[in-house]
């Protein structure tokens, strides 16, 4: 058989064995028992704005493989159940690196949150003093409060600070991957930038290690908005309704509806979110969208998402 | 080449992405319902969602297993899914003591949609989700698809135009509890070309519910 044949034949092997959704890869591997295809899964979603309903499909990538002989006899192929466990596993994976890349590149506002800001204050706490000079490490109780010295644990275990005889120092070889400019002019601004790029490189471990879970539902928020843009390329304006029940499909959701708004309105007041007074509608402020659009469009990002 | 439109009532709208169990039952209890030879009764939206349904026949051990987040994913991504090639066999192995199948005829022209339709039978077919981008939608809201899948949805042509114009009952489109569609209420509207292009590279056939009785065939009056 043929390329193209070969093709043909995985794609009624597909057909037979999976569910609707399920389509080929471009990514075909030639090999001298056959050829390998990959499969796709696409899951459907809804989402309506001011004016119309979109229908969009998440594409889930190499969820499945069906490898055929040059015969086209099947050699081997995904049971189901593999390949609902692999699709279950994509989506998780595809949301969390998408939720990283957005925090990365929204965490300076992200930071300057209220709410945000003041669950960081330990962080902040900590780097402003380790900036200012070294301290004895068996003395940090004496300088430290007991939450403080959960982020030098922290900052020490991922190598921000490091041990320098029998004091504690903050790594400057570390910081320096963190490709930010410390100036040293404005000392506060250094320690926000380096709270911010920290933050971005973490904040999964600050919400789950150091159980700093109030920052969960302004992430979740603008993540679960940012994913919708991107899907449709358009600043798509919701209800706050459909926004929640988008919201809890990734986020465990504690919060009634009323919170999850009074989250919005402290979002909107720092410009991390438009809201309609009128419509009771939000979306993304303009700088936001275009921001997010721009990043994305980046073959580093893409390539990261694929 | 005539104007022909069945009256469609007991609309469902699809909720978790189960166009297949959503239009075979509307079709077919609006077939059946008066037919004294069938015990519609008996057949139930849940249960032809069942015997269409692929994905719960694999995870059945997977979800006692699976954590909760899991869970909610799966249901996310696997809910009304169905084999195209084979949903109607375990269907048609369930509904047989009712004495009904689901037909299929490979290829099809706007002829057969009209023959289907003068028969009192409300044929169904497999299309790509973004036909009704080219589609005429009597709704304030448009429903459009964006992107291009490679996906296939399910939906019902309740009448035709003079071989042109099909009329459409599609579950993804919001319909009221006590709606009927008819002639006075067309919801969407497609070219038949439109609905050919859309299908031909699915399944490419038309689908409708027939008694098993084939010798009291020519006596069913349309419903």
């Amino acid at each position: 058989m043929n390329d193209q044949e070969l093709i043909q034949k995985a794609k009624l092997v597909m057909h037979k064995t999976y569910c609707n959704g399920i389509t080929i890869n471009d990514k075909i591997i030639k090999t001298e028992e056959g050829i390998k295809v990959f499969l796709d899964y696409l899951v459907p979603k809804k989402v309506e704005d001011e004016l119309f309903e979109y229908i969009f499909f998440l594409r889930l990538r190499e969820v499945g493989l069906i490898e055929l002989s040059t015969e086209g006899e099947i050699i081997s192929k995904s049971s189901p159940e593999d390949f609902i466990k692999e699709t279950i596993e994509k989506y998780k994976e595809l949301t969390k690196r998408k939720e990283k890349i957005i925090i990365k590149i929204f965490s300076n506002y992200f930071i300057r949150l209220e709410q945000v800001h003041l669950t960081l204050t330990p962080l902040r706490k900590v780097l402003r003093k380790l900036m200012e000079q070294d301290f004895l490490i068996d003395n940090l109780n004496k300088n430290f409060a007991p939450n403080e010295i959960r982020y030098i644990n922290f900052l020490q275990s991922f190598g921000y600070l490091r041990k320098e005889g029998n004091k504690l120092t903050l790594d400057n070889g570390t910081i320096k991957k963190l490709k930010i400019k410390i100036e040293g002019k404005d000392k506060e601004k250094d320690i926000e930038q380096l709270i911010s790029s920290i933050f971005a490189e973490h904040f999964d471990y600050i919400i789950s290690e150091l159980h700093n879970t109030a920052i969960v539902p302004y992430i979740g928020i603008l993540v679960t908005l940012c994913i919708l843009a991107l899907e449709l390329q358009k600043n798509i304006s919701l209800t706050i309704n459909s926004l929640y029940k988008m919201y809890k499909e990734h986020y465990i959701c504690g919060q009634d509806e009323s919170s999850f708004k009074d989250k919005i309105i402290d979002m909107k007041s720092f410009d991390l979110l438009k809201y309609n007074y009128e419509n009771k509608r939000l979306s993304l402020p303009d700088n936001i969208y275009a921001k997010l659009i721009t990043a994305f469009a980046s073959p580093d990002i893409q390539k990261q998402i694929c | 080449m005539v104007n022909k439109v069945l009256e469609l009532r007991y609309l469902k709208n699809n909720v978790n992405d189960q166009c297949v169990p959503i239009t075979l039952f509307v079709v077919c209890k609006n077939q059946f319902e008066k037919d004294k030879r069938v015990k519609f009764s008996e057949i139930s939206f849940n249960n032809i969602k069942k015997w269409t349904h692929w994905g719960d026949k694999h995870t059945l051990d997977l979800l006692k297993v699976m954590p909760e987040k899991d869970n909610k994913i799966y249901h996310a991504c696997f809910q009304g899914t169905f084999n195209i090639t084979s949903f109607h066999i375990e269907l048609n192995s369930n509904i047989r003591i009712f004495n009904i199948r689901l037909e299929s005829k490979y290829g099809f022209t706007s002829k057969d949609i009209e023959d289907k339709l003068l028969e009192g039978k409300c044929p169904m077919i497999m299309i790509n989700p973004q036909y009704v981008n080219e589609a005429e939608q009597n709704i304030t809201k448009h429903r459009m698809v964006r992107g291009d899948p490679e996906i296939s949805h399910f939906i019902a042509i309740h009448g035709i135009n003079n071989g042109k114009r099909c009329f459409i009952y599609d579950c993804n489109l919001p319909h009221d509890n006590d709606e009927v569609l008819s002639e006075e209420n067309i919801k969407c509207e497609a070219k038949f070309d439109i609905l050919r292009k859309y299908s031909k590279d699915i399944t490419n056939r038309l689908y409708w519910f027939e008694l098993i009785d084939k010798s009291e065939k020519t006596n069913l009056l349309p419903y």
